[in-house]
């Protein structure tokens, strides 16, 4: 079976800083892969180089065995791939509803009441129906990070990467985000985590790559990466210590 | 009684200026672009439709079936092959790419059609007036100018306001970067904003053609006026400038009831005294960013 993605050799560099260097793994359909590392590991620089907002030095991006790996973003996105920031940004001027509209019509190429459907659908997987007609640029913090994730899933994706969307959440709303994404990877998602509370990913993740200065330091069963020797010299979360 | 005519011929001046002035909100509001080219782009339209007239014998208004759709095409390409490329480059270069297109735009027509004075046959219409009251009457014309006006910012807001690529256009607006991870083609959205710039860009430049004159050197002039439509009605806001040409036209109109030589002086002054008293515009809500 083809795995959804698959990335080989994967290396880009700002000048001479490195910041993914020999990059491979590949993630099949409904499973999910935890991202952790120290901050300047280059995880988020990695969901760029697979979203396409960045164009890799060397190496191959595969999408259901495509090579896009010199396609540009919006393309990459109408064919499956969906990612939300760390920060979110929404459309201030739109409406909560019509940023999710945006996305199903772009993203996911629906028209007319389809892409309503999968807007409204969204919208209501991430908690956010009755924010519908709110302007989007008056959303609190919590809010704006699911309407990151309702956006991206409106986009109809294959291959759903996540850039610490857990930061700053409770604990009820971190279960609820938790239940959220075995949801969508119970559903055939292939997801991507970058996250850096620990326990929260350990519930959802089947498998976890530990960056270091852009390269790869272990990647495997997640309690067997975090419990790895390397991993823990260069990688001590707070759940981790205790 | 000749100040309510003043005032209405201003009003109705006005929307000729706003229908004109659309375009350059448009491209501001989409892609933060200021177009200098803007009202050379308008004369080029205007002697496009003079070509056509003197080659083919057409009114003017036939000609708008043929120089609208080729303005919107130019426009595409223009954003296509050359803006985009200098949006890379950073902000201040699209400026200067559209300065430079302004000389070249001015020289070309220049070489074409020599410096004459030109004015497109406005026909029946362009004299036929509508008597209101004993004293006051309105050129057909020109209420035919603000009824395009309001139609074109009306289309153009329900446009943006319900249809994907409308909605598309927005949150383009609003973020280009982000756009692209929702499968928007943003260079896609700039073409085709440009394009629709472009088409009422042309428009206005026919229908200022069948009203004054014009020559291969107006278009700086021209674009002042639009300028200042844009402003006084508030960057960013299509009724807006709606409102700032009207502003404008009364302006002018009522400054030319005062003395004929300050028709031009009184809508700067006007467009000055917003730029001190209101710099975020007439319709902006108080308190929004100039």
């Amino acid at each position: 079976m083809t795995p959804v993605l698959a990335v080989a050799g994967l290396r880009h560099s700002f000048g001479s800083l490195v910041v993914a260097d020999d990059i491979t793994f590949d993630l099949e359909g409904g499973r999910a892969l935890g991202i952790v590392g120290p901050n300047g590991a280059g995880k988020s620089t990695l969901l760029n180089l697979i979203s396409g907002t960045l164009r890799p030095s060397s190496g191959t991006v595969l999408l259901d065995g495509r090579d896009i790996s010199r396609w540009p973003a919006d393309r990459r996105c109408r064919l499956g791939i969906g990612r939300t920031y760390q920060v979110p940004r929404p459309f201030a001027e739109l409406t909560v509803f019509e940023n999710a509209l945006v996305a199903a019509s772009a993203g996911a190429g629906l028209r007319g009441s389809a892409a309503y459907d999968a807007a409204a659908g969204a919208l209501d997987r991430t908690g956010l129906r009755r924010h519908a007609n709110e302007g989007a640029g008056r959303l609190p913090l919590l809010d704006r990070k699911r309407l990151e994730l309702a956006r991206a899933l409106a986009t109809g994706p294959r291959l759903l990467l996540l850039d610490e969307i857990g930061g700053g959440l409770t604990e009820p709303e971190l279960r609820e985000l938790v239940a959220t994404v075995t949801g969508l990877r119970g559903a055939g998602l292939a997801v991507i985590w970058i996250e850096h509370i620990v326990h929260a990913l350990l519930e959802v993740v089947d498998e976890m790559l530990c960056l270091a200065a852009g390269r790869v330091l272990a990647r495997g069963d997640p309690r067997d990466v975090l419990a790895s020797p390397a991993v823990r010299d260069v990688y001590l979360g707070p759940e981790l210590a205790a | 009684m000749t100040w309510v005519n003043a005032v209405l011929q201003g009003i109705l001046l006005g929307g000729l200026y706003a229908l004109f002035a659309t375009g350059l909100s448009l491209m501001f509001g989409v892609m933060r672009i200021v177009n200098l080219a803007h009202g050379d782009l308008s004369v080029l339209a205007a002697f496009l439709a003079f070509a056509l007239i003197d080659a083919f014998a057409l009114s003017s208004f036939v000609t708008l079936i043929v120089v609208v759709p080729a303005m919107a095409v130019l426009g595409y390409l223009v954003q296509r092959l050359l803006l985009e490329r200098g949006l890379r480059a950073g902000p201040l270069a699209p400026l200067v790419v559209t300065f430079g297109l302004s000389v070249v735009l001015q020289n070309a027509l220049l070489e074409a059609f020599s410096p004459d004075s030109r004015a497109l046959p406005a026909g029946a219409l362009g004299t036929a007036s509508l008597q209101l009251t004993e004293s006051l009457s309105v050129g057909w014309f020109a209420v035919l100018c603000l009824g395009l006006a309001v139609a074109v910012l009306a289309g153009l807001q329900l446009f943006l306001a319900r249809t994907a690529f409308g909605r598309a256009m927005r949150a383009t607006s609003d973020d280009r970067e982000t756009v692209q991870l929702l499968g928007i083609d943003q260079r896609q959205v700039y073409a085709v904003a440009t394009a629709i710039a472009f088409a009422t860009l042309a428009l206005a430049g026919v229908l200022f053609g069948m009203r004054t004159t014009f020559d291969p050197s107006i278009g700086p002039a021209r674009l002042i006026f639009a300028f200042e439509a844009v402003i006084i009605g508030g960057l960013g806001s299509l009724w807006g400038t709606l409102a700032g040409g009207v502003v404008l036209g009364v302006a002018q109109t009522v400054g030319a009831q005062i003395s004929p030589a300050y028709a031009v002086l009184a809508g700067h002054l006007v467009f000055l005294a917003v730029l001190v008293l209101r710099p975020q515009g007439i319709l902006a809500p108080a308190g929004s960013r100039p």
